[in-house]
């Protein structure tokens, strides 16, 4: 069995030589080019917004503060700069169903003019179609058709009188009509004058009477027919005239938009309603508003109006569409309604464009998280891109919630390309769970939060500091800080051999330094400054790991630094608490009897721990029953636990802890308390690497320091985590002066032998173990107990045959 | 002093009633003006008296203006309806009078009447006739838009005494006003139309103009009916105004003929 290894000082972190680089401040270097250290991303994006093919939209994803969403969006601004603006989409009144409002697409830059002309145009026709019906010509050919008619009935009413009067009689007017009555001298004849009249001459009248009230009874019966004939000889007028004031009008227009066939079918349109509509002109240039707060303009002429959805300049390149808020009223727009009168209304002009509308022909990017939590707004959005058109559907109506009149604009056909932004577990379960979305969203662009750490890396690292500082307007970096800077980076990412790519972080980490260097008086940043800002940072957000600390140095909470102990060790657990972790050592304990092989975890039994926690204590089971009890039953039951633990533990980093304390106990070989230990193990006894190596080293080197360095105190780690050391300066300080000790150790015996004092032990060609060795003194510990537990079996045999002869 | 200087002065007005309708918009015109003008408001009902024969002849009957059916005419209900029309109306003029303190009479006389009125002793400064046309319109009915105060005005004194009567029901009843100038020269109508917009607004009034290509009555006449207004106050001829043209003047305008004199 090999040693386990003592780490030399220069093992415990990965130093950047301020020498390596050729600069003395940042500003000597250029910018970085790309974003740092996602040439793969980089290059999906790049792929995915330049092939243009259904279902290749982006899906950039990666942990935040990556830097993807500037990457993104810079990328697409410049290419999109360069790109043709799209059409201009404008939304008229339907003539035929005002219910479906029309969109019209126009060659860029054309809708504003479109709008202007058409706002012109009505305002020329206010003033123009009454001028035509105030002019001298109208006015006579009216009082030409209305003289025409008046004198036909004149001479009708004229005629019938006539003939009355060649009878002797006159055509009266009563309250309610006309009548006829003999005269005499202009006068009506009285009963009495009438009664004195011979019989043949009162028959005559009463007969002629009789006749002339048939005949005036079909001339009033022709006056509707009159009316009606009159009233289309001046609809006729008003049509003629009207056109001489809108023909030329429209003309104009039609020939401005002569490229533009829908537009020319719109005008057509306009002109035949403007003429069926003539009065509502002529009644605008008499009436005057009716109500404080009223529209000056009449409701009657908002049909003519142009609702510019999307539109501007002629040029400006393709539009690049961030929707922050992306609810489904903001993605795909909405009619929106006016109260009239205590009740909603809308009309066309009340549509309102949404992120997709703005983004047609360009590009839009979207939140996934947002995007998803927005009620219909992913389903919705999945919509518009199968059917590659904007159909306007109101939520509230799809829902029945509410019953006001409504429209259903004509859908827009859209082209876009959508780059959604989250993080990889929205991706691989938008993958796993919606099946259209790898139909849709074709395109990963996956960044990741660290690059290998290389001296390539460095220099690229160093333009990444150059650069930040530069957009941030922050003073030039020496080496010395950009080195710090480096080494923070690995320290970020938690592996002495990577860096982290999370360019927000460093981002923050410069200002600071920045801040710091300012406070200084100093005019370049100095590694002082990087490291105060580190610390700064640290003691900020370190309030619970100080109360943790505390409660451990007045015994609150249990943990030995010293002595020894059976069945007891010092594990290392990591908090993360608002994005700062820190390790808290915990005592483990565990406790042995007689029993069947079964280890009882007191965590799982009252539900205190994960499932991988779990999992790690079945496999010290399986590791128990499998070195040291392979032919027999395991006659040993074991408790464990984490002792003062309250508030639930995961993870199997405490694996190889939770061993050394049972096999401690077994043998009944006390376990060092001035080391902690940490690291996962397998079923043959394999120390296994674990995470936050550092933070665990670093938490409990804080405890023994605080109690006083004597050179015994130490950690164990996993050989394989060696790689990811990035310890801070006075650790390694102690370990150099030897007050502190690193070992890693590759099997559970090595840890063992260090935490024991004693060797473990390896078995000869029979399976025995040297004598006195601690795994000898485990199997002499299951020896016995097998033999008791075979011993307390027989008993019970003899009990159970004495009761059957009895 | 003339009238294009001096202030509107009408002593008395003489409403003239009868029973063809209409006279519901004349009441309240002629009380509105007497008001405004702190004029004596005369009514005078007239009962047509052929009216009344023609329904004590036995085969007395009535075609409807707008059914054309035929229903016999029944005298006392005749008389009935019209002692009624008359004592309705003089309930709505005395009501007028009293809300807008107008000093008022009311009688009650038979004849026709357009003699009735225009041969009235006294010569009222204003004559106020309100009734409907004599036979169905051929035109559409009156528009949701109020029509203005039609106004006619000719440069006499008379004319000055009708742009200001016009003037002052428009104002009076929140209505625009428009006056009518019967002048077929261009130059002339610019002058009378200047004249006029001077003289309202120093009476704090204002009104637009149109020119009548026609000295005569019947032109002027032929605007009222295409205008479609329904109140038009006009200045009465120096050498009066005959029946016929009287009866034209109402067919055309179908409500209120106001004559100023």
């Amino acid at each position: 069995m090999t040693k386990p290894a003592r780490l030399q000082p220069e093992q415990l972190a990965r130093r950047c030589d301020p020498s390596s680089f050729s600069f003395e401040t940042t500003d000597q270097l250029e910018d970085l080019q790309d974003i740092f250290g996602q040439a793969r991303a980089v290059d999906a994006v790049r792929f995915g917004v330049a092939i243009q093919r259904e279902g290749f939209n982006l899906f950039v994803l990666g942990p935040p503060g990556t830097g993807k969403h500037a990457f993104v969006r810079q990328f697409l601004q410049s290419r999109a700069a360069g790109e043709k603006r799209p059409s201009d989409w404008c939304y008229v009144h339907n003539f035929e169903q005002p219910h479906k409002p029309r969109a019209l697409c126009l060659p860029p830059g054309r809708g504003e003019q479109f709008r202007s002309d058409m706002h012109q145009l009505v305002e020329e026709l206010g003033s123009a179609i009454p001028a035509v019906f105030e002019s001298d010509e109208y006015r006579a050919r009216a009082e030409e058709i209305d003289s025409e008619f008046s004198e036909r009935q004149e001479k009708a009413f004229g005629e019938l009188g006539q003939e009355a009067a060649g009878h002797g009689i006159a055509l009266l007017h009563t309250p309610a009509g006309f009548s006829f009555a003999p005269t005499k001298e202009g006068e009506v004849l009285s009963s009495e004058d009438y009664g004195k009249l011979p019989d043949e001459e009162r028959s005559r009248i009463a007969k002629v009477v009789g006749q002339l009230e048939e005949k005036l009874q079909r001339l009033i019966r022709q006056v509707p027919r009159w009316r009606k004939e009159r009233r289309e000889r001046m609809r006729g007028l008003n049509r003629e005239m009207t056109m001489l004031a809108v023909g030329h009008l429209i003309d104009e227009l039609r020939e401005k938009f002569a490229d533009q066939e829908a537009v020319r079918t719109y005008l057509d349109a306009v002109q035949q309603d403007v003429l069926d509509n003539i009065e509502d002109f002529r009644k605008a240039s008499e009436q005057q508003p009716v109500m404080a707060g009223a529209p000056e303009e009449p409701a009657s002429f908002r049909r003519y109006r142009v609702n510019l959805l999307v539109g501007g300049e002629a040029d400006g390149g393709a539009p690049v569409v961030f929707e922050d808020h992306p609810t489904y009223n903001n993605l795909l727009g909405r009619v929106e309604h006016v109260a009239q009168f205590g009740a909603l209304v809308t009309d066309f002009t009340l549509i309102k464009a949404g992120a997709l509308h703005r983004a047609n022909g360009g590009y839009l990017m979207l939140d996934v998280f947002k995007l998803l939590t927005q009620p219909f707004s992913w389903e919705a959005l999945k919509r518009v891109l199968n059917s590659k058109e904007i159909r306007m559907d109101s939520l509230g109506q799809m829902l029945s919630l509410v019953s006001t009149v409504s429209l259903e604009p004509e859908p827009i056909p859209v082209r876009v390309k959508v780059v959604l932004f989250g993080e990889r577990i929205w991706y691989y379960l938008l993958h796993a769970y919606d099946p259209e979305f790898g139909e849709l969203f074709k395109v990963a662009a996956d960044f990741d939060d660290q690059v290998d750490r290389t001296e390539d890396s460095h220099q690229a690292y160093a333009r990444l500091v150059a650069t930040l500082a530069r957009k941030d307007k922050l003073r030039p970096f020496d080496r010395a800080a950009v080195a710090r800077v480096v080494e923070q980076g690995a320290r970020l990412a938690g592996d002495a051999e990577k860096l982290s790519s999370r360019v927000q972080t460093i981002a923050d980490l410069l200002r600071e330094s920045d801040h710091w260097a300012t406070e200084a008086g100093r005019s370049v940043v100095t590694a002082l400054d990087v490291q105060r800002s580190v610390d700064a940072q640290i003691y900020r957000s370190d309030r619970v790991r100080q109360r943790v600390q505390e409660a451990i140095l007045r015994n609150v909470v249990f943990i030995d630094t010293a002595g020894a102990r059976v069945g007891q060790v010092n594990g290392l657990s990591v908090l993360e608490l608002g994005g700062f972790a820190f390790a808290q050592p915990s005592r483990i304990t565990a406790t042995t009897r007689l029993g069947e092989g079964e280890v009882i975890d007191i965590e799982r039994e009252v539900d205190l721990s994960g499932s991988i926690h779990s999992k790690g204590v079945l496999i010290l089971s399986s590791f128990l029953a499998s070195r040291y009890s392979r032919n027999r039953p395991l006659a040993l039951a074991a408790s464990l636990t984490f002792e003062q633990n309250y508030g639930g533990i995961e993870g199997d980093s405490a694996s190889v802890a939770e061993l050394c304390a049972i096999l401690s106990s077994v043998s009944d070989i006390p376990i060092r308390q001035s080391l902690a230990v940490t690291g996962s193990v397998n079923q043959h006894g394999q120390v296994q690497p674990i995470g936050a190596v550092n933070e665990k080293i670093e938490g409990f080197f804080d405890i023994c320091k605080a109690r006083g360095l004597d050179g015994s105190q130490g950690v164990l780690i996993p050989a394989s985590n060696v790689q990811h050391l990035m310890l801070r300066e006075d650790v390694i300080e102690a370990v150099r002066a030897e007050k502190f000790h690193v070992y890693t150790v590759e099997t559970v015996d090595q840890a063992l032998d260090l935490l024991t004092g004693i060797p473990a032990g390896e078995p000869d060609a029979a399976g025995n173990y040297p004598a006195g060795s601690v795994n000898q003194r485990v199997m002499a510990r299951l020896g016995d107990l097998m033999a008791r537990r075979q011993a307390l079996a027989a008993e019970a045999r003899g009990k159970k045959r004495k009761r059957h002869h009895e | 002093m003339s009238e294009e200087n001096g202030d509107l002065e009408f002593g008395r007005i003489l409403l003239a009633l009868d029973a063809t309708g209409g006279a519901e918009a004349a009441v309240r015109a002629a009380a509105e003006l007497a008001a405004a003008l702190r004029a004596e408001l005369e009514a005078l009902f007239v009962e047509d008296a052929n009216l009344l024969r023609l329904a004590g002849l036995p085969f007395a009957r009535e075609v409807g203006f707008h059914s054309a059916t035929g229903r016999p005419l029944v005298l006392e209900e005749v008389a009935r309806g019209l002692r009624a029309q008359a004592s309705g109306l003089e309930r709505m003029l005395r009501l007028a009078a009293r809300q807008l303190h107008v000093q008022c009479s009311f009688r009650v006389a038979r004849g026709r009447i357009l003699p009735e009125a225009l041969s009235q002793t006294g010569h009222p400064d204003l004559l106020v006739l309100g009734r409907q046309a004599r036979r169905p319109s051929l035109r559409p009915r009156p528009r949701a838009v109020t029509p203005p105060v039609l106004a006619v005005f000719d440069g006499s004194a008379r004319g000055y005494r009708a742009l200001g009567a016009g003037a002052v029901l428009a104002a009076r009843t929140g209505r625009k006003a428009l006056v009518l100038i019967p002048e077929p020269s261009r130059d002339r109508f610019q002058t009378l139309k200047s004249r006029a917009e001077e003289w309202l607004r120093r009476r704090e009034h204002a009104a637009r103009f149109e020119q009548v290509l026609g000295l005569d009555m019947d032109s002027v006449t032929r605007r009222l009916r295409s205008l479609r207004g329904d109140v038009v106050v006009l200045p009465e001829p120096r050498d009066g105004i005959s029946e016929a043209q009287l009866t034209a003047l109402l067919d055309a305008v179908d409500g209120t003929v106001l004559l100023a004199r």
